[in-house]
């Protein structure tokens, strides 16, 4: 398999975009929804022409227009990156599926979404600092565009505040690149990591002002990005996920954020920042208890759900901040299994709005009679992330907690965090659960045949369901399809954790030894740094990942088994003091505190001088 | 306070040479400072002193919402051409299949066109709105 | 050093006015400025060093670097693309909500949680 072809990962997207253009241009040719699947199909075609290679250990770079390595643009294609794609590819399908029966998308929608996908792409196999820029914004401008489709008053808003603390965010960004391109005269990772190694050597003349630059540089640079991970401040992401369109909410939920935390991921292991790990394991698990008790107090379905996002993401945080190899692979399936099981919640919650025409707990309830189906994918998706075996959910979580061992408080954070979501999801289920109802009229005597559904228009007097029977099942058929299809990831997920595991440390171990050497393409060495600096410790820890020993772990661990069980006795004690009156006041309460927008910038900047001290003291 | 008519002769003797003007750095791009995205902007600002000055009708007597439209699908669709034709040619995408300076202008008239369309057509737009809600 | 203090002065003070105006097109101007802030400090230390425009047809030797201008053409492309995209945002709040002010907008938009 040749290398010419990864740059073929962005130009079909983009060659897609163009597609649904023509459609816009000449509105009979209804060419933009079978490009966008055409566009999925090629790509996943490609990604698998590569996927022998890949895992046997190789890596393919490849730069723009046949220039020079240091000039031109430069993709390389590794083992990281190679997972990454597969992950946006699982999720762009369902979503892709979810938007065509919804309706009500034009090509335009669709252009966006291609651009979306078109520029993940390009971030995951950017091989400088310069390309990452470039795709960082193609996905950024995509994404603010897709939150505010529909043009719904807080959608809009959401978009905007959005936009305003990303574009903040890259700004700083730039300014960390500057002074990086200042000390190293090369912005290509290979060149950052021979200049890290050496010990970031400031560039002649050293001014008295480089022993700040240097940590200040280099805490820009994660911060900037960290704005789009929904790091500091993560205080976008309710409002930008929670009123955005569902396929959107699912896919940004899923994986632009994953991705975007791909590249701080990047830049942390390349650089060498041991500190910053440091403070990612703090603000994570912190994160992590903060978005649960936020999310325990909404009442608005998806703003919870997108909560229950800006914890997860604190789980992964805490993952890769642990530093341990466990934790390490932890947090990569955390990234996969969270795209999986978020966006089948999203999408299937989005179904239920559909549906009602109602956001919000108090309004809606008990349809699990009605949609019978419905409510077991939003079972297994509720399931998986309150960790329960065998779902995927499961896998990840035990994974982190077990690299977490040796860190006490972040453990018992995130065990609270767990415990939170157990019960935030046991009130969400009310959805399916409980009396049918919707607003405030009971749907008991409308007599549904299994699997029949019909959408209602949202209006102004909320009428609830239809009493008349149902009509066809045709308008969402490709909907729940694609449900069905994240719902059998998974449980695949679950089911062959330990495969997974096996998948992952050998595509993070490929080669690894070897490309310690910065002269060497940077690759598959992007996952662990310097945490295995040898032969013998990566050997040592493809050991301890072995099939078998994968499998006593997940499986036949008791340990495991009881803490999912008091987890899930506690999350139940947490849930029934919510739904009591007290919960109810102190909910009411917690609704109330709000940080303004002015405030969500000075929090940006607050997290930036944090970190830069933190990288100081290592200095 | 009335509309002289200092605004509509000045804006429509000004305009060609605006326009004379982006043309001349895109296609010089290779050689002096400009090239395609510059030059595009200065061609729609060319464009836009019409469309501020008198109004979109008439803009669209010389230059139709729909023909703009048009000419930037079209621009993104020959700047991919181009990029995959360097794909069949030689070697990667977008590499230079034509003898330096080919390559390079060929994509500067591209973007030149695209990005003057474009930001024509986003002031346009703004422009049709606010006239919709009043 | 001269030309280092006025950059950081152009950047504070469009960092402070994107945090302390209460407009939001003042808010967006602000971001522009900012974007601008960056994009001259880069160009300037990178014309620092060389005396020619970066463009080698004519066979000039001693040409000023290119990469910092190259990442800056970016740059700016990417922030005119934002700019008006967060000016259509605010000119869509602008309708729905009749005013351009942040504190009533939020109250507006907060007004109907409980």
């Amino acid at each position: 398999m040749t290398s010419d072809a990864i740059l073929l990962f962005t130009v079909i997207p983009l060659f897609g975009s163009f597609v649904t253009l023509v459609e816009k241009a000449v509105p009979s040719l209804k060419v933009a929804k079978p490009a966008a699947l055409a566009s999925f199909f090629l790509s996943v075609l490609l990604l698998g022409l590569y996927g022998e290679g890949i895992y046997g250990g190789a890596v393919y770079s490849k730069v723009v227009g046949g220039w020079p390595r240091g000039i031109g643009i430069g993709q390389e294609l590794d083992g990281i990156a190679w997972v990454a794609l597969a992950l946006v590819y699982l999720i762009y399908l369902p979503v892709l599926l979810y938007s065509f029966s919804e309706g009500g998308y034009d090509s335009r929608f669709y252009f966006f979404l291609l651009l979306l996908q078109g520029g993940m792409a390009g971030i995951v196999l950017a091989y400088d600092v310069f390309n990452l820029f470039v795709f960082l914004e193609i996905t950024g401008i995509a994404a603010y565009v897709l939150i505010g489709y529909q043009k719904k008053d807080r959608a809009l808003f959401a978009g905007f505040k959005y936009l305003m603390l990303s574009s903040l965010g890259i700004t700083l960004f730039l300014l960390g690149v500057f002074l990086l391109y200042r000390d190293t005269g090369s912005l290509t990772y290979t060149d950052l990591r021979t200049w890290a190694l050496e010990g970031m050597a400031p560039a002649k003349p050293v001014t008295a002002l480089a022993w700040i630059s240097t940590p200040f540089a280099l805490a820009t640079l994660l911060a900037g990005i960290g704005v789009r991970t929904a790091f500091l401040p993560y205080t976008w992401l309710p409002d930008a996920h929670g009123f955005a369109p569902h396929p959107i909410s699912a896919s940004l939920s899923g994986v632009v954020i994953k991705i975007s935390f791909m590249v701080v991921w990047k830049l942390i292991v390349l650089l060498e920042l041991s500190e910053a790990r440091q403070f990612l394991l703090w603000m994570g698990s912190a994160i992590a208890l903060i978005g649960v008790l936020r999310a325990l107090t909404q009442t608005d379905v998806k703003v919870l759900l997108a909560w229950h996002s800006v914890s997860q993401m604190g789980y992964i945080f805490a993952g890769f901040g642990a530093g341990t190899e466990m934790a390490t692979v932890g947090s990569l399936y955390h990234m996969v299994s969270h795209a999986f099981f978020k966006a089948l919640l999203f999408l299937s919650v989005g179904t239920v709005i559909l549906f009602t025409g109602e956001r919000s707990l108090v309004k809606v309830s008990g349809l699990g009679r009605s949609f019978p189906y419905l409510a077991v994918l939003f079972a297994i998706g509720a399931l998986s992330i309150m960790g329960v075996p065998p779902f995927v959910g499961y896998v990840s979580k035990s994974l982190i907690f077990e690299g977490l061992k040796n860190h006490s408080i972040p453990y018992w954070l995130l065990f609270a965090a767990s415990v939170g979501t157990v019960a935030s999801f046991t009130k969400l289920s009310l959805l399916f659960r409980g009396s049918p109802m919707v607003a405030g009229k009971s749907t008991e005597d409308s007599a549904r045949p299994r699997g029949s559904f019909q959408r209602v228009e949202p209006t102004d007097t909320p009428s609830g369901l239809d009493t008349r029977p149902a009509l066809q099942t045709r308008p969402f058929k490709s909907g729940y399809l694609g449900m069905s299809l994240l719902a059998v990831f998974c449980v695949l997920g679950g089911l062959l954790g330990t495969y997974g595991i096996q998948l992952f440390s050998t595509i993070a171990l490929h080669g690894s030894a070897v490309s310690m050497g910065p002269a060497i393409s940077v690759g598959t060495a992007t996952l662990y740094g310097s945490a295995l600096p040898n032969e013998a410790a990566a050997s040592a820890f493809q050991e301890s990942m072995q099939l078998t020993h994968g499998v006593t772990f997940l499986w036949l661990n008791g340990k495991e088994y009881l803490k999912t069980i008091v987890t899930l006795l506690l999350g139940y004690g947490v849930y029934r003091f919510i739904v009591s009156k007290k919960g109810k006041e102190v909910q009411a309460w917690a609704n109330r505190l709000r940080i303004s927008f002015d405030n969500q910038l000075v929090l940006l900047l607050v997290g930036l001088i944090l970190l830069a001290v933190f990288l100081a003291i290592q200095y | 306070m009335r509309k002289t008519n200092i605004l509509d002769v000045v804006s429509r003797k000004l305009s060609p040479f605006i326009l004379l003007f982006g043309v001349y750095l895109v296609t010089f791009g290779h050689i002096s400072p400009g090239g395609g995205f510059q030059g595009g902007v200065a061609l729609a600002s060319g464009l836009l002193l019409i469309l501020l000055a008198q109004g979109p009708g008439v803009l669209s007597r010389t230059f139709s919402l729909k023909g703009i439209s048009l000419v930037e699908v079209l621009g993104y669709g020959l700047f991919l051409l181009a990029g995959l034709a360097g794909f069949f040619w030689g070697l990667g995408f977008l590499s230079a299949f034509l003898a330096p300076p080919g390559t390079i202008f060929i994509l500067n008239i591209v973007i030149g066109a695209k990005v003057g369309a474009g930001i024509t057509l986003i002031c346009w737009h703004l422009f049709l709105e606010g006239e919709e809600s009043e | 050093m001269i030309a280092l203090l006025l950059i950081s002065l152009l950047f504070l003070v469009s960092l402070g006015g994107m945090i302390l105006s209460k407009n939001l097109i003042r808010k967006v101007m602000a971001l522009n400025m900012l974007n601008s802030a960056v994009i001259i400090l880069f160009i300037f230390f990178g014309s620092l060093k060389g005396t020619h425009a970066p463009i080698l047809v004519g066979g000039e030797t001693d040409i000023v670097d290119p990469i910092p201008q190259a990442l800056m053409l970016t740059a700016i492309v990417v922030g005119i693309c934002v700019t008006a995209l967060a000016l259509a945002f605010i000119y869509r709040l602008y309708d729905r909500y009749g005013t351009t002010e942040l504190p009533e907008i939020e109250h507006q938009v907060h007004q109907n949680d409980q």
